[in-house]
């Protein structure tokens, strides 16, 4: 049973990936509705639970056809990216919603492991389950597509790697 | 404006979302109804009581599937559409107009469409979702009664006589059949080709 802290933090882990409560509500509790029903006896109940809404959350997607979630195209990548490319953005501080809402949810979701459960990119792709090449280039696009998206007035590049 | 780095910007902006008391509680009440699950963060030395309360759960699941395959097709539909009402989901799509949502509903093999027992002047449409009936997708369309202002439900899905036998047809003067599960009334009919599931407050 998941107690209510844990409850609030799989909610933001919704909300990171659908960027609207109502929506991360439902999201959560139909998960939850299928954690509950699954037979699963795992001893790791939260990082199971997290699998099932993200497996969901996909699902949804495809279904309502809101983004496609498509292979990542290769590119070339400069050599030395890693999460420092991020986190040399600084932003005006009531702009992170917009930012949020502005990445699809495939980059919320690297978003919400980097900034608020402080994964490495390597943790991420272990999570995703995906190669950690795909990670840094999603970073990559990421950061390219912020800082083409929004002015300089609200968003600015403290250090450039890249 | 002053200026944030961004990954301490977003971890303000999404710590700031949280769920209401009455979420959780929801959520707690959802989870309480399971007992074959062992708790998070229980120590090992109770883990043999979980192991007790696993046997006991599995046993009185099967005592309620029994009694589940017990029920008759109509009583599972009313307590799957009474449920299903109840948690007043979002909608998917909101309009007053059937042509709407008819164009919403895309991945269904039929077009939802007016029942001849619902006259449209007593009913507001608020919009719709996709949901399913025994298994079979269905839409789930929300309806405001004008005259009492409460809410209601009416499921469709495609009528396929193999999994839903023995239902009452309208066009062989058949009436609807009443469920009453979870506080409500639930009316289980046949018309035109669709199953039709309508969720009324018991009077």
């Amino acid at each position: 049973m998941y107690d209510k802290d844990t409850l609030q933090k799989l909610f933001r882990y919704c909300y990171a990936l659908t960027c609207n409560e109502q929506n991360a509500y439902d999201l959560l509790q139909d998960s939850l509705e299928r954690y509950i029903k699954s037979d699963n006896t795992t001893n790791q109940p939260t990082a199971y639970i997290k699998r099932i809404i993200h497996n969901k959350f996909v699902d949804d997607c495809r279904r309502q056809k809101i983004v496609q979630f498509e292979a990542m195209e290769e590119e070339n990548l400069p050599t030395d990216i890693d999460m420092q490319a991020l986190e040399s953005i600084v932003i005006n501080e009531d702009l992170a919603g917009k930012v949020l809402q502005y990445l699809d949810p495939g980059e919320r979701e690297i978003v919400y492991f980097w900034a608020v459960e402080g994964f490495s990119t390597s943790q991420i792709a272990e999570q995703l389950d995906m190669p950690r090449g795909s990670v840094l280039s999603k970073i990559y696009r990421m950061r390219k597509k912020l800082v083409e998206h929004f002015d300089e007035s609200s968003i600015s590049v403290l250090e450039v790697r890249l | 404006m002053s200026k944030k780095n961004i990954k301490k910007a977003v971890i303000d902006h999404i710590s700031s979302k949280s769920l209401s008391n009455a979420q959780i509680n929801q959520l707690m009440g959802l989870q309480s109804i399971s007992t074959d699950k062992v708790p998070v963060g229980r120590s090992v030395q109770y883990r043999w009581v979980a192991s007790v309360a696993v046997v006991v759960a599995i046993m009185l699941t099967t005592i309620y599937l029994n009694l589940s395959t017990d029920l008759s097709l109509d009583e599972r539909i009313g307590n799957e559409v009474a449920k299903n009402h109840i948690k007043l989901k979002p909608l998917e799509v909101e309009s007053s107009s059937l042509d709407v949502l008819r164009h919403y509903f895309t991945e269904l093999d039929f077009a939802p469409i007016e029942s001849s027992l619902i006259k449209p002047l007593d009913k507001t449409l608020l919009g719709g979702r996709y949901c399913s009936i025994q298994g079979v997708t269905a839409a789930q369309l929300r309806l405001k009664d004008n005259k009492t202002g409460k809410i209601q439900s009416l499921y469709q899905t495609l009528y396929t006589p193999d999994v839903f036998t023995n239902l009452p047809r309208l066009e062989e003067g058949q009436k609807p059949i009443t469920i009453y599960s979870g506080g409500l009334e639930v009316d289980i009919w046949v018309e035109k080709g669709l199953l039709f599931a309508l969720t009324r407050d018991t009077q």
